[in-house]
Parts: structure tokens; C-alpha cells; sequence
């Protein structure tokens, strides 16, 4: 696959592919003006769109006073949905898979909402920042008991899945380095919502880890993981299979490592390249993806022009598997084929289903709009090119265009046409 | 004859009959009528089974003055109906205007001069289906003729059919020209009297007793008589009586919920006795009535007498045994009945077997607060059952005014034996703090602190959360400041420690001047009074949050949410006070009245 430069055919097929990876899909005019502005053009665009409506933030400052999780999922469904930000949002939830923090352990929905906040901010800078805000976030300091890391009674919880998860992979370490990592990290806990050091609870002794022996402080701890070799190759095979494809090889992986480390370790440079890479727009990376519940029903509303209430977006994803906040483990969700099951595929049918029929948000999207009020006799081709550009089998083809032609009238013929493409496998492919 | 559908019948000219004006005045009232108190109108001529009647004599002024009525106008020139009028796609004054052209007349003045004698409805039951009966009486009875045939003329219009064949009276009832609308309505006119059914049966039988004068009729049902005796004393827009028993024997599945409210625990608790036995009504009447800047509604419920829901009503005429002197300030003002130990006393009669349980377990628990003291037998027997409910703006700790602010409230109660009972009720106060607390830690929440400070020589209890940190955002939880103080034999319990400390100083500087007996003036029912402004100013404070509320939860365009919050805040400016008071009128009654105060 490598990492050399994009110099296939950009076509709509490949702009919507670009559009989904690099946020969550495009409406009708959003294609085809990607179409038009070429590759270059769109990704600078793609970059560019960070800014989301202020009246959103100074609302859900005053929303977060009621202590509910609730609010800030529905916040963020309705932040993707709003689609102003797609990127941002994209790799906001790509850390918040990779940085896994329940609420249900935290409890505190302010401290959760800073946690997605600061991948907001700082998802496509430099990693290394990152993960060093990161280990000072005071929702991830509860999560993993950062706050009970004591000197003389260490928690190996923090020190463990910086290793493990968040910067080297099982393989990488010993079990002595989390140990003595964990003495570095001692200390730390929060005070009414702020991460602050203890001094009185941290070890002041030597340290061993990766082989150096000092005094090590948390920070240096931090640093001791990133500078480990391993560390750009487990943040490279995260872009990858956040990007790309979910099992990237080991040559790719390493070439992507040494771009990281090229760029600074600055996300935003190194997705740059990805997504104008040859392996990116490479058959093998189309479609590879299983989408995620929340990747799904965004894709679909930005798409369609479809707008539920963000609330019922949030709680349809929890009924499909993915209750944004709430991971089921400092693993994230595992993805992949394990979103699917005969629950989730049933929720994400009935879901689709009620959505095309209006019965999600009292009314069905205008879906003659979504596909460019094309007629009943290019309806099919219209609904396609916006939802599979990349092809379907032709019996499956056939079968669309029956049920447009059986429709009671232009309205019936969308809605099933629309139903029928949504609930069909390769639709749940990104 | 059927011209139009399948029901038209002929006509016969009105000229045959006397005068219908001179059988329906009051002073040539026909005989069954006029024995039933000599009022010769709709109530006279439906059947003694009627359901619903409704008299809405006050319409024809209102219409009569139209945009020029002094509430009209407050409405029209107040910043809500303004917003309102920028969004739609005319002004009211242009919307007569396209009436005028439509109809060919004025729209207001013709429908007042169509009822400006009388407008009633009735409904009953004929041969298992609803049936109803409107009047209208007019002065000008050659203008009501008009309007009626040129109406009926746009009818056929809009179905299409022969405008001729509604120029002459397809039949009719008695002499009395009538019309008919396929199997839906009748039309029967005589003079300036329109009466409208969509049961044939039931016009005739309104006509022969107008005829007539003879047989049973509403006016012979003693219930109404009396209800209506009343409510003719008083200028009203619109008067309805509704008789709940004869509904209830007709379909009890209609009266289901509300026969339920007598018999539910939250309605006692929450909403009080009066509004609680509404449930237990055999009829009830409601008012609406209309000032140059006032609107009221009152709903009476008669027939509660005999029902265990009138146990725990006030007694019979005396006066409240107000804890706290009345004032007019703060955002709202309340004056409630709660006889709890009658609610305990009456549970197995007045709650369903499926929430007495409950009762045994609040005891238990309550118990737990009391230190093991029984609080049927020894703390609410104490308690006076007239609570003051005071609500305003609190002040809240320094670097804690909470990201959503909420008024406080706080209750005032007097206490018997107030230097035994008081205490107990202090420690519970203290042992609530102890238990919040204790979950509040197993959840990893922030603990409430307790405080104990003289104010006035009186020992206040309080309780606050920790400040937060700075920049650290204020949770709804601080909107809860809980405390409390024994002053004299009045107990005050409050959501915010500084609005328990005013209510200390003044019931410490004489506010506390009512009696305990209600030998002293006090009033004779609940009330609730809430002040416009601070309605207003509690969503201006909460604007954006409610915005994004309704974005989030109803997927509002974010425009369109704000619109609202808007029109709400200005709802709240527009409305000076909101009052809701009851009143046991007599062992029968009770009353229910909604007064809505525009600001000038």
C-alpha cells in the first residue's frame, strides 16, 4: 500500500469515499462540489472546516449543570449531524475509542465532556501533546484511579494502558515498566474538577523503565513511551485502521510510522498525506470498513437531510451498541464485525426503516431533495450514486428498480428505493 | 324533497307561526319553562338528560366591541402578540378586512348581531349517539335570515351542488322554516332565533316545546337550576355545566380519570383536596369571564358531599390559620391545605389497596428521620394543616450561583407544642443532611456541609456544598442551599439558607401577627399566586439552556427554539400575576378559580 501519492482516477466513487473516512459522508451537493473542486481543493477544504456553531457551546456550558450524560451525547450527535466540523468530529471519536473513559466509572459528565472537548482540540495536533494532556485529564485520572496512585501503594491502572492501549501495545513492555511507570505517576489526583499533583504522595525514588534509571516524574514517564519505536508504530496502525483499512499491514504500518515521525508527530500533517495516498484510495481500502453505530446514523442524516432529534440519535446508537461516553471497556468498542449481530442488525433495520417511513422525527426526510428531484425513471441511478457510488450487483440492482416501479406513487418510490439501498449489507460498509 | 344530500327536505314559509321572538321571551315563556323559573331559552327546550350545556350570552359584547376591547387591545399591543403578529401573514385588522370581502360584511359586528340576544349549546344522548343543539338569537331578524341563506348558499358552493336549491327552506318543523345538510345538520329559524342540531329528533323536540311550552326540560333539573341561579348574577363571556353522574351512568370509561383524581394520593399531596375532589363531582360548572386586563376562570364541582374526599377538605367557613403574613413581593405566594393526619386517618377509604403500602413504608421511613418517633401519632398532629409557601429569588454563596438558577422556596408551618415537636422536627432536618450525605459519598458526590448560626437569636440550620472550583462550572446542585429554624411555634424550612433567614427577621419583627385558630382575618381557601416577571425572568436566565434543550431533545432548527423561549419569557412579561385559589363553598361545593392579571 505504502505512502506514496494518490494518482488514480478521482471520480465520485472516490470523492465519497474521501468524504466518508475523513468525516462522515456528504449530502448530494456536497459531492458533487467535492467532484468539482478536485482532490487537492477538497482535502484543503476538509482541513479547514473546524469551527462549529458558538451558540451549541454556550448552550450546552449552561446544559452540563444538570450532571447528565444525556445531554452531551444528544451534543454530539447533533455536532456531527450539524456536519460544520467533520474531521474534527471524526477524529474526536477516533480518540475517544482509542482513550477509552465511561461515564459510568467518572460520573461526571463536565469532566467527560472536557475529555471529548480536548480531542476536539487537540485531536489533530501533535500526539505527543496529546497524550500527555491526556494522562493529566482529570476524567481519565478517574477512570483508571489515577487518583488513588499513591507512593508506597501504586495503581498500575494508568501506567498499564499508556503501555498497553495508548502508546506501545501488548508486546512492547515488560511487566516491571508498568510498575515503575506507576511509581512515576504517583501523585496525581483531582481537586473540584482539576487535575493536581500531591507531592506528598509521590515517590521520590529511582525508577527503571525501558532500561534508564533516574527519578522519574510522570512526565518523563510519558516521554519514555514516545520515544519507544513501537510507540509511532501503534499510533500509525490506529490512523490506519481508523482510515484505511481495520488490518493494516506491518509494511504499511511501518511506513506510516516514520511519516508520523516525520511530520512531528502532528496528526492533522500525516492525515494530510494518508488521505492523498495511494493506499487510501487502493480498492482494498474502499469499503473495508464495517460502520460503526454512530458513523451509520450520521452518514445517513448528512446524506439524506435527514434531522431527528439528536437525543434519538444518541439513544438509537446505545440500541445498536455504541452509547457515546460509554465504552464497555478502557478497550473501546471492539468494532468491526463484532457491531454486527442479529440485535444490533435488527435495531439498525428498524431504525433506517422508521426514519424512511417518518416515524423517527414526525416527518420522512425529503428524500426527492436528497437525490436531486431526479424522477421516477432516474430515481434508482440518482439514490445510488448518492448512497453506493461505488457499485452494487446487478440482481440487487433489479431489485431496487422493482420496487420504484410497484410504488404507489414518486414519494412511495423514494422512500422504498431509500429503505431498500439503507438496510442493504454493503450500505453498512464504510 | 333531497336536493343536496340525502337528508334535504322541504321548507314552509316563516310567516304561518307567530313570532318565535314572542315565544321565547322571558314574559311569554312557555308554561314548562317558565315553571322551571321562567327562563324560556335553550335550557327549555333540550331534553332534562342533557349532558352539556353551555351558555355563551357574554360572546356578542366582545364581538360587538371587537379589536377595540380593552383586553383585546392589551393583547394586541403587547411585545408576545407582536412577535407573534411578525410572523404571520396578516394583521388581525387585515384579516377582517379579507373576512368583509369574502362574506360581503363586516365579520365581527354580523356575528355579534347574530347572537346578540343569546348563544347556547346543548348535548345529550338520542337513540345511543351525541347529539347537539345550538342556539343563536339575534335582534335583527331579517339579517339573521340573510346571513343563514347566503351561508348556506357557499355550502352548496364548496360541495359543489345547486346554489338554488338552498334559496328556499327545504321543509318544515312546526312551522318554523328549516334546512337540511344531508344526515348531519338541521337548521330551523324563526324570527331571529337559529337553531342548529345534527339530530333531526332532537330539533323537533326543542321546536315542540318552544311551540308548545310543555314537558320536561333541562330547567326541571335542579342540579342546573341551582348551578345556573348563581352564575346569572355575574357577567361572564362563557358559562358550561357538564353533569359528570348522568355521564358516567351513560359511559364510565369518559369519567375514568377523572374520577380517579379523588382517589389519587399524588393529586391529595401534590394538588390539594379542593382540585383532588373535583374527582368526586356529580356536575360541575366552569366560568370564563373577561375585564380590561384580567381573565377568569372558575370550575365549581357540586355532589362531593358524602365522599371520603371531603373529609380532608377545610372546614365549612373558617378562616386559615395563616402561618406568615401575606405580602405581594418575591416571584410566588402561596397558601395551602394539607390535613395530613386526615389523609392517614381516611388512606384505607380515599387511596386504592395498592398504594397503602406505601404509606406504611413513607411512616417507616419518616420514622428513620425522627429518631423512632411515630409521626401519625406524635409530629403531624402537630403540624397546623395550612402551609405558607413563599418563593423568591435567593442570594446565593460567592463564587456558587449555579450555571441554571432556580428560585428557592421555602414553608412556614405552626407547630403545637412547639417546644417538643420543634426540635424533632430540627433533627430530622439534620438527619435528611446525615442520609443525602451518605449516598451522595457512595456515588463519589460532593458533601453537604451543616451550619448552625444565630439570626435574630434564632438558631438557623443550614447546609451548603463545597464552592466549586473556580472556572469549574456551577452544577444544578447548587440551586439546593437546604435550611432551617424554629421561630416561635412556626417551623420554616427552606431550599436556600438566605430566603429562611428573611423569613426569620420578619417573623421575628411582627410578620408572624395571624392567628392560630382563624379567629383573626385570614382567607378561607388556598391560593397561588405567581408573579409574571419573575416567570420571565427565570427563563431569560435559562434561555440558552433551554434552547439547546429543544435542540437536543426535539430536534428544533436552533431559530426556531429560540423563537419560542422567547415567546415564552414574553408570556411571562405579558401576565402581571397567575392566581389559582380554591374555595369550599358550602359541605357540597368546592371552587376552583384561575385568574390570569395582564401587566397595564
Amino acid at each position: 500500500m505504502g505512502s506514496a501519492a494518490f494518482t488514480g482516477v478521482y471520480d465520485q466513487a472516490a470523492a465519497a469515499h474521501l468524504l466518508r473516512r475523513a468525516g462522515f459522508g456528504a449530502s448530494r451537493e456536497h459531492l458533487a462540489r467535492a467532484l468539482e473542486l478536485g482532490l487537492d481543493k477538497t482535502l484543503a477544504e476538509v482541513f479547514a472546516q473546524r469551527e462549529h456553531d458558538d451558540s451549541m457551546r454556550v448552550g450546552m456550558e449552561r446544559l452540563l449543570a444538570l450532571e447528565k450524560v444525556e445531554p452531551v451525547q444528544a451534543h454530539w450527535m447533533a455536532l456531527l449531524i450539524a456536519n460544520r466540523a467533520p474531521l474534527v468530529e471524526r477524529v474526536a471519536l477516533m480518540w475517544h475509542n482509542h482513550f477509552a473513559t465511561s461515564f459510568d466509572k467518572v460520573l461526571d459528565s463536565r469532566l467527560m465532556f472536557g475529555q471529548i472537548e480536548l480531542f476536539r482540540a487537540q485531536g489533530l495536533g501533535d500526539f505527543r501533546v496529546l497524550l500527555h494532556s491526556v494522562a493529566r485529564d482529570p476524567a481519565m485520572l478517574l477512570w483508571l484511579d489515577g487518583d488513588q496512585n499513591r507512593s508506597g501503594q501504586p495503581n498500575e491502572n494508568f501506567a498499564r494502558e499508556v503501555m498497553e492501549l495508548f502508546g506501545l501495545g501488548i508486546g512492547n513492555y515488560t511487566e516491571q515498566d508498568v510498575s515503575e511507570a506507576a511509581r512515576a505517576f504517583t501523585g496525581w489526583g483531582v481537586d473540584k474538577r482539576q487535575a493536581k499533583f500531591r507531592g506528598q504522595y509521590h515517590d521520590g525514588g529511582e525508577k527503571r523503565i525501558f532500561g534508564q534509571r533516574a527519578n522519574f516524574a510522570g512526565e518523563e514517564a510519558i516521554d519514555l513511551v514516545l520515544s519507544q519505536p513501537a510507540c509511532s508504530r501503534h499510533i500509525a496502525r490506529r490512523l490506519l485502521s481508523e482510515f484505511v483499512v481495520p488490518d493494516p499491514d506491518a509494511a504499511d504500518v511501518e511506513a506510516w510510522a516514520e511519516v508520523l515521525r516525520d511530520e512531528d508527530w502532528n496528526v492533522a500533517r500525516t492525515l494530510r498525506r494518508l488521505l492523498a495516498s495511494q493506499g487510501f484510495f487502493s480498492a482494498k481500502a474502499r469499503r473495508a470498513r464495517i460502520a460503526g453505530p454512530v458513523e451509520l446514523l450520521t452518514s445517513v442524516c448528512i446524506a439524506l437531510g435527514a434531522r431527528p432529534a439528536p437525543s434519538q440519535l444518541a439513544r438509537a446508537a446505545a440500541s445498536m451498541g455504541q452509547a457515546l461516553l460509554r465504552p464497555p471497556s478502557v478497550k473501546g468498542w471492539d468494532g468491526g464485525r463484532t457491531w454486527i449481530h442479529a440485535g444490533s442488525w435488527l435495531a439498525r433495520h428498524e431504525f433506517l426503516s422508521g426514519l424512511m417511513r417518518g416515524e423517527i422525527s414526525g416527518s420522512p426526510p425529503d428524500l426527492a431533495a436528497a437525490f436531486g428531484n431526479p424522477g421516477r425513471d432516474k430515481l434508482v441511478e440518482s439514490a445510488l450514486s448518492l448512497l453506493l457510488p461505488d457499485g452494487v450487483p446487478i440482481p440487487f440492482r433489479e431489485t431496487i428498480e422493482a420496487a420504484s416501479r410497484d410504488a404507489l406513487d414518486d414519494e412511495d418510490a423514494a422512500r422504498r428505493v431509500a429503505t431498500l439501498i439503507l438496510t442493504a449489507p454493503e450500505a453498512h460498509l464504510i | 324533497m333531497r336536493l343536496f344530500l340525502p337528508a334535504l327536505a322541504c321548507a314552509l314559509s316563516i310567516g304561518s307561526i307567530p313570532s318565535a321572538r314572542s315565544l321565547i321571551a322571558p314574559q311569554s315563556a312557555p308554561q314548562a319553562s317558565a315553571g322551571a323559573g321562567g327562563e324560556a331559552d335553550l335550557a327549555g327546550l333540550v331534553d332534562a338528560s342533557a349532558l352539556v350545556y353551555v351558555d355563551l350570552a357574554g360572546v356578542a359584547p366582545v364581538l360587538k366591541e371587537g379589536l377595540g376591547h380593552p383586553l383585546i387591545e392589551r393583547l394586541l399591543d403587547s411585545d408576545l402578540v407582536q412577535t407573534l403578529l411578525a410572523q404571520a401573514p396578516m394583521t388581525p385588522e387585515e384579516a377582517l378586512s379579507l373576512g368583509q370581502v369574502l362574506f360581503g360584511r363586516p365579520v365581527l359586528p354580523t356575528l355579534a348581531a347574530l347572537t346578540d340576544e343569546g348563544l347556547e349549546f346543548a348535548l345529550g344522548i338520542k337513540r345511543g349517539e351525541p347529539a347537539y343543539l345550538l342556539a343563536a338569537r339575534g335582534s335583527d331578524a331579517g339579517l339573521t335570515r340573510q346571513v343563514l341563506e347566503e351561508v348556506l348558499s357557499m355550502v352548496a358552493e364548496e360541495h359543489g351542488a345547486d346554489v338554488d336549491s338552498f334559496s328556499e327552506p327545504h321543509g318544515s318543523v312546526r312551522g318554523l322554516d328549516t334546512w337540511y345538510l344531508g344526515d348531519e345538520f338541521a337548521l330551523s329559524i324563526a324570527d331571529g332565533l337559529l337553531l342548529i342540531s345534527n339530530d333531526e329528533g332532537m330539533l323537533r323536540d326543542a321546536i315542540d316545546r318552544l311551540i308548545d311550552g310543555q314537558g320536561t326540560s333541562l330547567l326541571d333539573n335542579e342540579g342546573f337550576r341551582s348551578a345556573r341561579r348563581e352564575h346569572r348574577q355575574v357577567a361572564q363571556l362563557a358559562w358550561s355545566w357538564v353533569d359528570i353522574d348522568a355521564l358516567e351512568a351513560l359511559d364510565a370509561s369518559a369519567t375514568q380519570d377523572l374520577r380517579s383524581l379523588a382517589r389519587s394520593a399524588p393529586a391529595h399531596f401534590l394538588f390539594g383536596p379542593a382540585i383532588a375532589s373535583i374527582g368526586a363531582a356529580g356536575q360541575t360548572t366552569l366560568a370564563l369571564r373577561l375585564a380590561d386586563t384580567r381573565i377568569e376562570l372558575v370550575l365549581e364541582a357540586a355532589g362531593i358531599e358524602g365522599d371520603p374526599a371531603a373529609r380532608v377538605l377545610p372546614k365549612i367557613g373558617a378562616a386559615a390559620a395563616q402561618p406568615f403574613a401575606p405580602s405581594a413581593e418575591g416571584a410566588a405566594r402561596g397558601l395551602f391545605y394539607r390535613d395530613l393526619v386526615g389523609l392517614f386517618q381516611n388512606r384505607t377509604e380515599l387511596f386504592p389497596a395498592a398504594v397503602l403500602p406505601q404509606f406504611a413504608e413513607v411512616t417507616s421511613n419518616l420514622a428513620l428521620f425522627f429518631g423512632g418517633a411515630d409521626i401519625s401519632d406524635e409530629v403531624l398532629p402537630a403540624l397546623s394543616p395550612w402551609i405558607d409557601l413563599v418563593v423568591d429569588e435567593p442570594l446565593f454563596l460567592d463564587g456558587a450561583v449555579p450555571d441554571l438558577p432556580l428560585p428557592g422556596a421555602a414553608l412556614v408551618v405552626l407547630v403545637d407544642n412547639a417546644s417538643k415537636v420543634g426540635p424533632l422536627l430540627v433533627g430530622a432536618f439534620q438527619t435528611a443532611i446525615g442520609i443525602i450525605n451518605v449516598q451522595g459519598a457512595q456515588e463519589m458526590q460532593p458533601q453537604l456541609l451543616l451550619n448552625l448560626e444565630l439570626v435574630e437569636g434564632v438558631t438557623l440550620t443550614s447546609a451548603h456544598f463545597p464552592l466549586p472550583g473556580q472556572g469549574q462550572g456551577v452544577d444544578m446542585r447548587y440551586n439546593l442551599e437546604p435550611a432551617c429554624a424554629l421561630v416561635g411555634d412556626r417551623f420554616v424550612l427552606g431550599s436556600h439558607r438566605s430566603l429562611v433567614a428573611e423569613l426569620v427577621r420578619r417573623l421575628k419583627g411582627g410578620a408572624a401577627d395571624l392567628g392560630r385558630d382563624g379567629a383573626t382575618a385570614g382567607p378561607s381557601g388556598e391560593r397561588l399566586r405567581i408573579a409574571g416577571s419573575a416567570f420571565a425572568k427565570v427563563i431569560r436566565a435559562n434561555a440558552a439552556a433551554l434552547e439547546l434543550n429543544a435542540v437536543l431533545e426535539e430536534g428544533k432548527d436552533p431559530e426556531v427554539a429560540r423563537g419560542e423561549i422567547e415567546a415564552l419569557a414574553l408570556v411571562g412579561e405579558l401576565v402581571q400575576q397567575l392566581t389559582l385559589s380554591t374555595k369550599r363553598l358550602d359541605s357540597d361545593r368546592v371552587r376552583v378559580a384561575l385568574v390570569l392579571d395582564l401587566a397595564e
